[in-house]
């Protein structure tokens, strides 16, 4: 009888030997470090070596659910996943919805360690006690839609997690849908799968159970969530629009951040935005991932233009900042011609399998830049002209995911580019950390919980998530809205008060106590998004915890064990050379980012207080004490660790 | 009047009720059958669900919804369906 909550087994697979073994959950894992991205660490931590090359067979794919998968907790979708990436040689978590996470464990497993290389193309199946590695021979070369529509024709009822071409290329920035609409894998999980020569992974729906501890009890508090839930005034535009409808406010200001160039908007902008989400809903059908109340992911029917697509959430600003003709190569003609632009390039992308957010975005921003300041030319790329045209964005698109010609140089992520192309092109990388681009330009936002966290966090969508609730979001949101998220994510009282005063708070020191929080999202495997996150306090957890496992909790209980696998997480991340000069900031912060009509500098989350190199130094290092970590290294320090247990870490 | 068979998107209750599904509003969640198998069983299996929603394939985001001959029309699936795609209906008799 499985331990409550979890199914009970973890499934181990080796490509090379093709042999499959299933080992059973060890109890005292799964309470010492709680799911999906608890044990997900553990097993990193214990089964690839922090040097180890991201593309070889010795690295291993790591997947990851928590007790609430496979329960009907609103929003208990998420899969973990855990590999050293080969964008950037970290081990950030990346996550992703779908029904994976449930489906897994209704064929009895909580995670699946994946290592070796095939010798030939195989798609791992799972179907309760039937695993088996299948012939991909016929799905190789073909795109994440078309070998999930495939996969689910054989296989259905049936979850997918697929790669697409760009992956089977090997390209770095690559990432992928589970289920086409969760999304997976942005710093280079598709690589890793394209390496080991697998094409996709199938959890068929089993026939296990999963049990819970205290029916009643979790009955109670899902029907309260629940209640919440049906009440929140946004539920209905939500329903309407997707993420689209609850990222519309602040589109137009998130527009230019990635852009190396501050371009001016043109006065249409808004204009613009509001006829494009009038097609957007027209034109739009929900999907939910599973539990989920919220369906943000999208399936878009254009009719007009005869457009079709899905997206995992098609926010506002990406579907402006594709449409405009002020950022970058956009579509130019009326509002439909230019939204239909955008879901075909949304559409190619998502096919290819490309990280279009975090990479593939900056990136040609980066080398039209170039081009234009006459820096490369046709003789570096391959004879093709590089403009701020839809043309090229697709071309480059494409050239990347068969790492043709010029995507070749490009495939690897900007850090990489740069290198290849040589010329001191280095000072044009703008807001990129950990080989990855910022979700926007601190200069312009402000250094709120949210950019702090990408500064330290190895990967991004997390990062994103890891912060402090809605007023992470956007600036200057007054210090008792920041005081209801400290509330809710279980901060002490004495800590509060060391950390916030009446018109300010320590961004570093809230910072860990935001990780604290968020990182139980991963390890429960619960949606880290706004819309549904909302609904849960560390309160909330504590007591949805015990009723799943039995294990009785506090609040402060649930932190520490956060905390543990943090601390872990973090000294797998130092050994592979991620410590304190990775976090550090970017040296273009420093400079003004130029507009016609303005100079924008790095200033606080209040946009009050201009900061300087010495300031977010200062920010890291209190990021780390409130940590206990080194501030010179940024590593756990001894104590801190066998505080949490982890004395044996201690090197 | 009771119909003479059950349709297969409706199941009839032993109270005269039964729950009728509107596909075109389901958004695949599987919030139903998770509901129904903790309701019935005690646990989460979505296998032994009652209820079914099922992804068609080749007709993106169209959805088929079928009751197994267990289900007893409790409606717990109509109730915790967060997209009105259930419904717990009285059967009208036949005038």
């Amino acid at each position: 009888m499985a331990l409550p909550g979890y199914a009970g087994n973890i499934l181990h697979v080796d490509l090379t030997s093709g042999k499959i073994r299933k080992q059973s959950l060890d109890v005292d894992l799964a309470h010492t470090y709680i799911g999906g991205a608890g044990i997900n660490n553990k097993l990193a931590y214990d089964l690839i070596s922090p040097d180890v090359e991201p593309l070889s067979p010795q690295n291993a794919i790591i997947i990851g659910t928590g007790p609430f998968n496979g329960t009907m907790i609103p929003g208990s979708s998420e899969v973990m996943v855990i590999h050293k990436a080969p964008l950037n040689g970290a081990f950030p978590h990346t996550n992703g919805g779908g029904y994976f996470s449930h489906f897994l464990k209704s064929s009895g497993y909580d995670h699946v360690v994946i290592s070796g290389r095939s010798s030939k193309p195989v798609y791992l199946k799972i179907h309760d006690d039937s695993v088996e590695l299948c012939p991909a021979a016929g799905l190789w070369g073909r795109d994440v839609f078309e070998t999930t529509d495939e996969l689910r024709k054989r296989h259905e009822p049936c979850s997918v997690v697929p790669i697409g071409q760009a992956g089977e290329n090997l390209v770095n920035i690559s990432v992928t849908q589970i289920d086409k609409g969760g999304t997976l894998g942005s710093t280079g999980l598709c690589a890793v799968m394209g390496s080991k020569n697998l094409k996709a992974i199938v959890a068929m729906m089993g026939t296990r159970s999963i049990t819970v501890a205290h029916p009643r009890r979790l009955r109670k508090a899902v029907d309260e969530l629940w209640g919440r839930i049906k009440e929140y005034h946004l539920r209905g535009d939500l329903l309407k629009g997707g993420a689209f409808a609850m990222t519309a406010s602040w589109a137009i200001p998130v527009l230019a951040k990635n852009s190396s160039i501050l371009v001016p908007f043109p006065p249409e902008i808004k204009e613009l935005q509001d006829e494009i989400y009038k097609l957007h809903q027209k034109s739009r059908k929900k999907v939910a991932c599973i539990t989920c109340p919220m369906c943000d992911k999208d399936r878009i029917d254009l009719l007009e233009k005869g457009v079709t697509t899905y997206d995992t959430a098609i926010f506002a600003a990406s579907a402006i900042m594709t449409a405009s003709t002020a950022y970058g190569h956009r579509a130019g003609g009326s509002p439909l011609d230019r939204y239909a632009d955008a879901l075909h390039f949304f559409d190619v992308t998502n096919r290819y399998g490309i990280d279009r957010v975090y990479s593939l975005q900056g990136l040609v921003d980066f080398v039209v830049t170039l081009y234009e300041d006459g820096i490369i030319t046709k003789e570096d790329t391959g004879g093709i002209v590089l403009d701020r045209s839809m043309d090229t964005l697709l071309k480059l698109a494409e050239m990347v995911a068969f790492r043709k010609d010029f995507g070749d140089v490009l495939a690897d992520g900007i850090v990489v580019a740069a290198c290849r192309i040589g010329k001191g092109v280095e000072k044009y990388v703008q807001n990129v950390i950990k080989g990855q681009f910022l979700f926007g330009d601190p200069r312009m936002t402000g250094l709120g919980p949210m950019q702090f966290e990408m500064m330290v966090y190895p990967g991004r969508p997390l990062g994103v998530a890891a912060a402090m609730g809605a007023p992470s979001y956007s600036p200057g949101w007054p210090v008792k809205e920041l005081l209801k998220q400290a509330n809710r994510c279980g901060m002490p009282e004495e800590d509060i008060k060391r950390i916030y005063s009446e018109d300010s708070f320590n961004v570093g020191r809230m910072a860990k106590h935001g990780e604290d929080f968020f990182n139980l999202f991963n390890m429960f495997g619960q949606c880290h998004r706004l819309y549904i996150s909302r609904f849960y306090s560390m309160d909330i957890f504590a007591d949805l915890y015990s009723a799943v496992t039995g294990v009785e909790v506090t609040p402060a209980d649930l932190k520490k064990t956060s905390e543990r696998v943090w601390n872990l997480w973090k000294v797998l991340n130092c050994k592979a050379g991620f410590d304190r000069k990775a976090d550090e900031p970017p040296d273009i912060w420093f400079q003004p980012l130029k507009a016609p009509d303005k100079e924008y500098t790095l200033k606080d989350y209040f946009l009050k207080k201009e900061l300087t190199r010495q300031d977010v130094n200062g920010m890291l290092d209190d990021y780390y004490d409130e940590h206990g970590w080194d501030t010179k290294t940024s590593r756990p320090t001894e104590k801190k660790l066998k505080e949490l247990g982890l004395g044996n870490l201690v090197s | 009047m009771t119909p003479k068979k059950p349709a297969s998107k409706s199941i009839l209750s032993k109270r005269n009720r039964r729950v009728v599904a509107d596909a075109s509003k389901c958004a695949g969640c599987m919030s139903c059958m998770l509901r129904c198998s903790f309701t019935k069983d005690g646990d989460f299996n979505l296998s032994a669900s009652r209820i079914q929603v099922r992804k068609l394939v080749g007709k993106e985001n169209e959805y088929q919804i079928t009751f197994s001959k267990d289900c007893d029309a409790c409606g717990v699936c109509a109730v915790y369906c967060p997209y009105d795609a259930l419904a717990r209906v009285k059967v009208e008799e036949k005038v």
